[in-house]
């Protein structure tokens, strides 16, 4: 039965194809139709016939179509052109709903991670911009250099910075800094461990904007026994009261709370809950004038008139001269000043122990703003392709434009104005994404952004890149398409048509070279935090909980060790005088045989209890661990590790004498090298003494005792640990760290990228396969005749898959030719960093082309299969 | 399209409102039964007169459900209409005295 309603449909569709058919238009034209229809019927044909007749007699959509443009261009230069451009623009988007949907999502994701990427550079590069004397604060650092390390370091003497300020009138202020040990705050039943605290001086107050809300800040730090808390700290143990004035009870200590300060905000490099005097450490006998030590930081703040690059020639040898005169040394190591810009510390992550600070690392901007830029630009290619694909089936409708008298300029106007709609509305789904997934991004970055819309830089970024974008996509088909020769066109040959195939092959190779990247980046990133992970450290980490060695835990840390080793679920115990994974005690005071007198090497001592080897389960390469069984062992035997003996230079350094810190003693075992830093930096050479008589020693503030459990009542044990802390101690809460969350956290910043660069990457191959489904959809239709042609001839389905298949297959793998190298030279700098890495190995650049070309079968399968089960006679009849 | 052709609409809807597929059909045999085009091609030629404001349209339902375009003629229509006639007519008057000689 012939079906008129879909024949008239049929008629329809093709009838809408021509933009220059408004849907009034069209409405008469069909009812037109219908009429002519009728009126055949009556005379005798049948349906099939009258409607044939009909839409014969009616004209073909080209020819009508050329009539209204002739009755358009003659009214072509009223004012009223841009809103012409502007109707027909978005008549296109109606009437191309699918191919619109694709290039606006495809623009819009793109666009979206790029502002979301913005955003979190422009955090990162916004740290400590907040401080009123920005310009003028700086941070003293030195390059150092032993034999065996140099690098920056921004660690000193305390009297450094009130010594630099006397000695320099172009520093007009200055103060010490530091960060806090680990102490417990308690205020009537309130007690915790509080972490994060800074020491510092009253100078801190004046030199750097962190207002008080509460308290006078010409006197809050005066005293040595006051401190400021930051507002959510008052309100933790203070509630709604204001507490200044009132006691708050510091390791024991009453300590009067003399004002509250705003709380920190995120973009601070400083992160602090509390500020403690830094004249404080001095009655917890700390001895500050001491230029040997090395425990402080140094802030200055100059003279607004004056360079720092001046103040930077004068400091340079301040500090080596000033060790020279005091030590009278012949050959102090080797340092030199210079003043660090307060807004450079966030990124300076090139320099080491300031784990005080909140350091990002500057190379990750760089990474991220390329990443950034990457995506963009493969939307931009994506949108330009799919959008010049489509103005080639226009390119009939423009050479018949240009026949009947269009200028070109206007051609050019149609596409622009055309190709910025789409822009800007892509900009505006991109705004309603972002703000969608903004508080997602929080947890994945651990930072909150936000987007102000209203800050005119952003705002004007945004919109400089949308227009960009649009003209950019818009002229190249524009400009192209418009400059063809339209006789050309109109007969057929699609010899400039090839060319332009050209251009578009290579966006699409492009965009896949991208994509390839950030696929092998992504296999290459997880594997090595994989690696990282799982590389045996050289000690077994876990089971293995630590808790703060300090109180009356200390003072009966032998009651305490004997008591847990009664319990089956506590393998062993043992101490050490600094956190597990930290060095505690960093010298040059060292002495062995042959060595050179002028030799200064850095190596950290570590004073440990007995059973500490056994505990962490670290192998012993030579000799043996400390024993009971030889007294001689306290405060005369030393255990090195494989690193410090090569370093040395100790042929058999069993039996041979060394002294650290003057103190003689006899090297009794070599242990085997393990990581305790993360992977990313070499091992350090290590020396380990007896921490014996614990019980009576003065307790160091950092100390910890380590307890392996058993695996499988781990449970069990933590009751057995928390019930016999409470019985000893009574002023420090229970709390335990555990080993091996300990060393996950070394990874946090890597594991952390390496989420981030995933969803990017997924993003990317996203977006290149919006395009590449709209581009096939495309040719597919491009085609359906050569299609129908060959099934007519007798072609199966999965030869007609085949063979629109092979074209991307192709692309895939000349992209690959342009990633891989690429990926190897860009991912060789990154694991640059790592001392410790894995191989870049040729099956990861074979397996990520192996997937992109399976995402691209995939993708251009579905168009490939829907075409090549197309009715052939349907392709070949409405031309 | 030919300059005939806007007069003859003009014409037709001098006789009242009417819409395409009549007047179409109406100007299809006024010249013989043929037209040089299809008859779509008269639609955008309404367009135009619509646009110079020498006819005025509006839809309407008919009773037997279909949706059609009516066009009326304006005022300035029925001048232009006037302007057309006297025109052509002198261009009738010229030839009639060119070829009368021939005739004979």
């Amino acid at each position: 039965m012939f079906d008129l309603e879909k024949a008239i449909r049929q008629w329809r569709k093709t009838l809408r194809k021509n933009e220059s058919m408004e849907d009034g238009s069209m409405a008469e034209l069909e009812s037109h139709l219908r009429d002519e229809v009728e009126n055949q019927v009556n005379l005798g044909l049948p349906v099939r016939e009258a409607f044939e007749r009909a839409s014969q007699s009616l004209g073909s959509a080209a020819g009508i179509g050329i009539e209204y443009l002739k009755g358009r261009t003659r009214y072509g230069f009223m004012p009223d052109l841009i809103w012409n451009y502007f109707k027909i623009a978005s008549r296109r988007i109606r009437r191309h709903k699918g191919f619109s949907f694709i290039n606006i999502a495809g623009l819009a994701i793109g666009m979206a991670c790029t502002i979301v990427i913005l955003l979190w550079v422009q955090k990162e590069l916004s740290y400590d911009r907040f401080h009123e004397n920005r310009n003028s604060l700086f941070r003293v650092a030195a390059f150092v250099s032993f034999p065996n390390r140099s690098g920056h370091s921004v660690i000193g003497p305390p009297p450094l910075a009130p010594a630099m300020k006397e000695e320099f009138p172009e520093i007009i202020q200055s103060t010490r800094v530091d960060d806090c040990p680990r102490l417990v705050f308690k205020h009537q039943d309130k007690a915790f461990y509080e972490q994060n605290g800074l020491l510092a001086d009253p100078s801190f107050l004046e030199m750097f904007t962190f207002p008080l809300l509460e308290g006078n800040p010409q006197t809050a730090l005066s005293d040595p026994f006051s401190i400021i808390l930051t507002e959510k700290t008052a309100i933790k143990y203070f509630g709604s009261e204001n507490p200044v004035s009132k006691t708050l009870m510091v390791e024991g200590i009453p300590i009067t709370v003399t004002g509250v300060m705003e709380n920190v905000p995120e973009n601070s490099h400083f992160q602090f809950d509390f500020v403690l005097p830094f004249e404080i450490r001095r009655e917890m006998g700390d001895d500050l004038d001491y230029w040997g030590n090395s425990n402080s930081y140094t802030y200055v703040q100059l003279h607004s008139q004056v360079r720092p690059v001046d103040v930077d020639k004068k400091i340079e040898n301040y500090l080596r001269d000033k060790l020279a005169t005091i030590f009278r040394m012949e050959n102090p190591y080797d340092v030199k000043l210079y003043l660090q810009p307060i807004s450079d510390i966030h990124l300076s992550s090139h320099i080491e122990d300031q784990d005080y600070a909140v350091v990002g690392d500057r190379k990750y901007v760089y990474v991220f703003s390329v990443v950034a830029f990457f995506i963009l630009v493969i939307a931009c290619i994506n949108f330009m392709n799919l959008f010049t694909a489509r103005s080639m089936k226009r390119a009939k409708e423009i050479a018949m434009r240009k026949v009947v008298g269009s200028k070109r300029s206007q051609l050019v106007r149609q596409f622009l104005t055309e190709s910025l709609l789409f822009s800007f509305v892509s900009l505006i789904v991109a705004i309603a994404i972002v703000y969608t997934f903004l508080p997602i991004t929080r947890n994945l970055l651990n930072k909150s952004l936000a987007m102000n819309l209203l800050d005119f830089k952003l705002a004007a970024v945004l919109v400089l890149i949308t227009l960009l974008t649009g003209i950019f996509a818009g002229s190249y088909p524009a400009l192209f398409l418009s400059s063809l020769s339209s006789i050309r066109i109109l007969k057929g040959i699609d010899q400039r048509a090839r060319s332009q195939m050209t251009v578009r092959k290579f966006l699409v190779i492009a965009q896949f070279s991208l994509s390839i990247i950030l696929i092998v980046a992504t296999i290459i990133i997880t594997k090595q935090i994989n690696f990282m992970r799982k590389t045996d450290l050289g000690f077994d980490r876990e089971n293995v909980v630590y808790m703060p060695l300090k109180g009356n835990i200390g003072k009966q840390y032998g009651t305490f060790k004997n008591e847990m080793l009664q319990e089956t679920s506590i393998l062993s115990v043992s101490a050490k005088n600094s956190h597990p994974l930290l060095g505690s005690d960093y010298t040059t005071d060292l002495e062995w045989p042959g060595k050179d007198p002028a030799q200064k090497i850095l190596m950290e001592a570590t004073g440990v209890d007995y059973d500490y080897i056994e505990t962490m389960k670290l192998e012993m390469k030579e000799g043996r661990s400390f024993s009971r069984e030889y007294p001689t062992d306290a405060g005369g035997a030393y255990i090195l590790n494989e690193r410090a003996v090569q370093l040395m230079g100790l042929g058999s350094p069993l039996g041979k004498e060394i002294s650290v810190w003057k103190n003689k003693g006899t090297v009794i075992g070599i242990v085997k090298d393990a990581h305790f830093r993360s992977l990313k930096q070499q091992i350090e050479p290590q020396i380990q003494y007896l921490y014996s008589d614990l019980d009576t020693r003065e307790m160091n503030e950092s100390g910890v005792i380590l307890v392996r459990v058993k695996g499988s009542q781990i449970p069990e044990a933590l009751v057995s640990l928390e019930n016999a802390w409470e019985r000893m101690e009574m002023d420090y809460p229970f709390e335990v760290g555990f080993l091996d969350q300990s060393v996950d956290n070394q990874y946090r910043s890597e594991t952390q990228i390496s989420q981030i660069i995933n969803i990017f990457t997924f993003l990317g191959l996203f977006i290149s396969c919006l395009g590449l489904f709209g581009l096939a959809s495309y040719m597919a239709e491009q085609r359906t005749k050569e299609i129908g042609i060959r099934k007519v001839l007798g072609a199966s389905a999965s030869q007609i898959l085949l063979m629109l298949s092979k074209d991307f297959a192709k692309w895939v793998a000349l992209a690959s030719l342009v990633a891989w190298p690429s990926a190897y030279f860009i991912l060789q700098k990154w694991l640059g960093d790592f001392a410790y890495r894995v191989d870049i190995r040729i099956p990861i650049f074979l397996l990520s082309t192996i997937f992109a070309l399976l995402v691209a079968l995939l993708t251009v399968g579905y168009q490939a299969i829907k075409s090549a089960s197309q009715n052939p006679v349907g392709a070949l009849r409405y031309e | 399209m030919a300059a005939s052709t806007k007069p003859m609409i003009l014409s037709i809807l001098m006789g009242g409102e009417n819409y395409g597929y009549q007047i179409i059909q109406k100007v299809k045999e006024l010249s013989g039964g043929k037209l040089e085009w299809s008859d779509g091609m008269l639609y955008p030629v309404l367009h135009r007169l619509e646009k110079d404001r020498f006819i005025s349209s509006r839809w309407k339902i008919s009773g037997g459900g279909r949706l059609r375009k009516y066009y009326t003629l304006t005022e300035t229509g029925r001048e232009e209409l006037e302007r057309e006639r006297k025109q052509w007519l002198s261009v009738h008057e010229a030839l009639s005295k060119l070829w009368k000689p021939i005739t004979v």
